[in-house]
């Protein structure tokens, strides 16, 4: 829904900011489904290379999805209720 | 296992990329750290975002841009975008075949670059299961010194009957063997030690290594040699010294028994 919606628009543009190695790793990997190994042919990096890429895509992802919340909250409309001024 | 250690895991856990034992090393690890165990939530929860479409928009540009790298020239309007982005494999490599010249183009030189990275890959991997069985705990499956107790352990295990041979008498202790998995394959390891040095010797039939002459090289510091003898493919990894590691393999090679289909 709304929320639902919203969670998408932030992961889209969180992923559309990482370094492009990262990005790569994190579409072919979550986006086409792609084995480990076949990320690693399609990037032309070893698996090994492939495991870290995604690893650390996936903390940064997690820490900038973290640091959005943080602000979305703060300036974002309230949505208890009874907390209007 | 250590939490720094696990983290490349925990992702491999998510991914389905684990084998048993590994997966189970790890969610025994994880049912004993809290630290772990949330990282290990947050990530499955964020997979579950992302794998329910959250990042359907975008990622047509990125793949295309990637594949547009990847051909070295602009290749707009070959291909149609929704040929490119259903999420499976197959229609992901399917979107090279809509029919143009270039995406058959793009298409073979796809696979002229995997089947040459196919040897450096497996070389890649075998010395990141040497460095991996180095660790603690996971150097031997069988540990034992007698060559007709590790021999026999490979049955049922892997597909192949891997030679086996004591060269203690050479100074190469034999100390046992282990199933490893290369390029997603179970393959016969088997661990020999001169004085503090490790050696892993790979044994399996398809393993990349396609020439009878052994090649040497060197990777992250560790010795590697590989060569194809009588239909199996044989991959040695150590930091013992270049000079040893030669003499090593030529004792393999020269023990291992011939069978009469021997190429």
């Amino acid at each position: 829904m709304i929320l639902q919606q919203q969670d998408s628009a932030t992961i889209r543009r969180l992923v559309a900011e990482l370094p492009a190695p990262f990005r790569e790793a994190i579409v072919l990997r979550e986006i086409n489904d792609l084995s480990y190994k076949d990320i690693a042919e399609v990037a032309g990096v070893p698996v090994g290379t492939v495991m870290s890429r995604l690893a650390r895509a996936r903390a940064m992802l997690r820490s900038a999805w973290n640091a959005s919340e943080n602000t979305t909250v703060r300036s974002g409309p309230a949505t208890a209720s009874g907390t209007a001024p | 296992m250590k939490c720094d250690e696990l983290e490349v895991l925990l992702h491999a856990l998510i991914d389905g990329e684990l084998d048993a034992g590994h997966a189970h090393d790890v969610e025994m690890h994880v049912a004993g750290c809290s630290a772990c165990a949330a990282q290990l939530a947050s990530y499955r929860a964020m997979h579950g975002v992302m794998g329910g479409g959250a990042l359907k928009e975008t990622a047509p540009a990125h793949l295309r841009s990637r594949i547009e790298a990847l051909v070295a020239a602009p290749a707009p309007r070959v291909v149609s975008m929704r040929g490119f982005f259903k999420p499976t494999r197959r229609s992901f490599f399917g979107g090279f075949a809509l029919g143009s010249a270039l995406s058959a183009a793009v298409a073979a030189s796809l696979v002229l670059t995997v089947i040459r990275r196919d040897e450096q890959a497996v070389a890649d991997e075998v010395v990141s299961a040497h460095i991996r069985s180095l660790q603690p705990g996971h150097l031997m499956d069988v540990a034992t010194s007698d060559q007709h107790t590790v021999k026999p352990w490979f049955n049922g295990r892997v597909d192949v009957a891997p030679p086996v041979i004591d060269l203690t008498a050479e100074s190469f202790t034999l100390l046992g063997g282990r199933l490893d998995y290369i390029d997603g394959e179970p393959v016969a390891a088997i661990v020999y030690q001169r004085r503090k040095h490790m050696i892993n010797l790979f044994v399996a039939q398809h393993l990349g290594a396609r020439h009878a002459r052994t090649v040497a090289e060197s990777i992250q510091g560790y010795n590697v040699r590989h060569w194809s003898q009588d239909g199996l493919d044989f991959w040695v990894v150590s930091d013992l010294a270049g000079d040893e590691l030669d003499e090593f393999v030529q004792k393999i090679a020269s023990a291992v028994p011939r069978s009469s289909s021997a190429s």
